[in-house]
């Protein structure tokens, strides 16, 4: 079973939600997937995406850090 | 007035032995006397002569000595000198020494204190600047333009899975 912890700075709506599994469980085919949704104000907007060890940080917060990082 | 050959004779006679006695008793003995004298005087005078050689030979000596004392005295003078000089220069020397060491130190600290100081300014600047970044953006995201970022965000994700 493969997990999928997905954080957003305000609750995702159903579509929302429907779209991206159906996204990942293409992806996964032979994977059976859990789905696991957290409410993280600190990402201050957008969302961000962990399957196993990888994370896809698409979050305001994350765009900021790397903006600090580079400036 | 008659001429007595007898009286003349005797007188002669008489004459000869008072000279004879005087040169005995008398002459010779001044003559001794002298001779003896002139021998004491010479031979003080030899001593004193020598006593004078002896006392210019001492005087030499000691002019010699006092000469070489002085030269020993002035070159021991000199090589304190020297010596006094040279360790001035070894102090001052060394005094510069660490007190180049002491700057190179104090401006390297002052370098790295500098160079720490900015580092931090930095991130404090760059602190505040994300802070008011995040409240600026927090603020003027309202709801549907949040909605519609996670949409674009999904998007984006899936295209990168």
């Amino acid at each position: 079973m493969l997990q999928i912890n997905i954080a957003s700075s305000i609750p995702l709506s159903d579509s929302q939600k429907k779209k991206l599994e159906a996204s990942l469980q293409k992806k996964y085919q032979r994977e059976e997937l859990q789905f696991s949704y957290q409410i993280k104000e600190e990402l201050i907007a957008g969302l961000s995406l962990s399957v196993g060890g990888k994370l896809y940080d698409a979050s305001l917060r994350s765009r900021l850090n790397q903006l600090a990082s580079k400036i | 007035m008659d001429i007595q050959l007898a009286q003349i004779i005797f007188q002669i006679i008489n004459f000869g032995v008072v000279l004879a006695a005087l040169t005995h008793f008398i002459y010779k003995p001044v003559l001794k006397l002298l001779n003896d004298r002139r021998e004491k005087v010479t031979a003080a005078a030899e001593a004193a002569g020598e006593v004078m050689q002896e006392k210019e030979d001492l005087e030499r000596v000691r002019e010699n000595t006092l000469l070489k004392a002085n030269q020993k005295a002035k070159k021991m003078e000199d090589e304190i000198k020297k010596e006094a000089r040279s360790q001035a220069k070894l102090l001052l020397d060394q005094s510069k020494a660490e007190l180049a060491a002491r700057e190179a130190k104090f401006t390297a600290e002052l370098a790295k204190m500098k160079k720490e100081e900015l580092k931090r300014m930095e991130k404090e600047i760059k602190a505040a600047a994300i802070s008011m970044a995040e409240k600026v953006l927090g603020e003027s995201i309202d709801a549907k333009k949040h909605q519609k970022l996670i949409d674009q965000q999904i998007n984006e994700i899936i295209e990168s899975l």
